[in-house]
């Protein structure tokens, strides 16, 4: 059964779900990189490098996928 | 949130970000190869290299390469002494005709065990040095850096109001979500939220941290007049000396007093890190962070004796920590290319903004309906 015809309106929780977590995530990573010299410096780059690799999925990856 | 708000929050935005987008993609663009100038120096030749050479026994003496680069450059007076990270058996003097000169500069290589002129690279001169002066004072020397400081100031504006008005936009939207099918200003808005909210953090950090950089002149001005007047007190009705202590026996007398720490470069009196009486000998720690915080140690420059020391204030630690984050050095290539990805997103950020401001303006739907519709979808 179709209970909404369109998308209904989001919380303000549900719209900052996943920005806040990559923001958190990559801010995390920009100070770890600042106090570690070693090998967990690639920990730090992925961290700094998911906004990124978020940006590539959504705006050139998804599209393949959900061509109609 | 109610509509007047999102007025009020529209209105932040539109106008905190038309007036430093213009100077945000000179930033930006500029900041490009800046993040690279260690690798583009090297491609245009101007590094240069240490010879291979079999050399046993001490490095030469601090002495030696001063002498070496006054004969190198006479008439000129040494500003400061430093190496770069990548070359530890070179050692560069910074010289001018005065120590107060801001133009005129000179840098003398030389190496580190014999003391020898390796090279002078130009200085003040050529693509790197004109994207760094566009980037730092539009050429405007310190106004032009507090011009910008406050360009960066409106774009931390932005981006706070960006990400309030971010939740309107995305009510009905998934995160992530590009319409592409409605139309090229849908999908330009799309892209704008969804990039912005995305680089959020990186944004926030390199906007502050190059506003606490636009600040640096003023901070050490005030740090000279907060701390080096206390240090140098004594010292207030003298006149300058007229001959100099040895500056390797000055070196010995910092490295004695901060055992613990190496030397991270040498200011030579009279220049904005020292005063006329002293060499300021600036050592730093070895860890990631240390290594950035440096500690003054003022030996007395006519008898080489130690006349204070002491730790940075908390605004020069803010500063010296911010620089870092703000020129994306501190990770390796690695991290420089990350800065350079997020740079070129920041610029499609600032690109679609300005597009969707142009073409709104351009755009007059003279049937309420239809513009109350329109104003809805974005």
């Amino acid at each position: 059964m179709v209970t909404h015809l369109f998308m209904p309106n989001k919380q303000l929780s549900q719209i900052f779900f996943w920005p806040l977590i990559i923001a958190l995530v990559s801010m995390a990573g920009l100070i770890f990189a600042l106090v570690v010299d070693d090998a967990r410096e690639c920990l730090a780059n992925a961290a700094i490098a998911i906004p990124v690799l978020v940006a590539i999925f959504f705006y050139w990856i998804r599209p393949l996928f959900s061509r109609r | 949130m109610t509509q007047s708000s999102i007025r009020t929050w529209a209105w932040v935005h539109k106008w905190s970000s038309l007036v430093c987008t213009v100077f945000m993609l000179l930033l930006c663009l500029t900041g490009l190869p800046l993040i690279f100038h260690h690798e583009i120096g090297d491609w245009l030749g101007n590094h240069i290299e240490t010879p291979h050479i079999d050399h046993q026994g001490p490095m030469a003496s601090m002495d030696a390469m001063l002498v070496a680069a006054k004969t190198k450059q006479p008439g000129m007076v040494p500003l400061y002494m430093y190496r770069e990270e990548d070359e530890p058996l070179q050692w560069v003097i910074s010289m001018a005709k005065t120590t107060t000169a801001e133009s005129g500069f000179k840098q003398v290589v030389l190496d580190a065990r014999t003391a020898q002129v390796l090279g002078e690279p130009p200085v003040e001169e050529g693509f790197m040095y004109v994207m760094f002066k566009l980037h730092v004072d539009l050429f405007a020397g310190l106004p032009g850096m507090l011009f910008l400081g406050l360009m960066g100031f409106l774009l931390l504006v932005a981006i706070v109001s960006g990400v309030v008005l971010y939740a309107p936009f995305m009510r009905k939207l998934a995160f992530g979500e590009i319409r592409r099918q409605r139309g090229k200003k849908l999908k330009r808005l799309d892209v704008h939220n969804f990039l912005g909210i995305v680089i959020l953090s990186w944004a926030l950090v390199v906007a502050a941290t190059g506003v606490i950089n636009a600040w640096s002149d003023l901070l050490i001005k005030y740090w000279q007049f907060d701390q080096m007047s206390q240090m140098i007190a004594p010292y207030k009705n003298l006149p300058p000396p007229e001959k100099f202590a040895s500056l390797q026996a000055s070196l010995q007398v910092a490295q004695k007093t901060e055992p613990d720490m190496q030397l991270g470069f040498i200011a030579f009196p009279g220049t904005a890190y020292a005063s006329p009486h002293h060499y300021g000998i600036f050592m730093r720690g070895d860890s990631p962070i240390t290594k950035r915080l440096f500690k003054p140690v003022l030996v007395d420059a006519r008898t080489a004796t130690l006349t204070d020391s002491r730790d940075l204030p908390w605004y020069l630690v803010a500063l010296l920590v911010s620089q870092p984050l703000h020129f994306g050095d501190y990770g390796g290539t690695t991290l420089k290319w990350l800065w350079a990805v997020l740079d070129v997103i920041t610029i499609i950020v600032l690109w679609t903004g300005l597009m969707l401001w142009w073409k709104k303006r351009h755009q007059y739907v003279p049937d309420i309906r239809a513009r109350i519709t329109l104003s809805e979808a974005y």
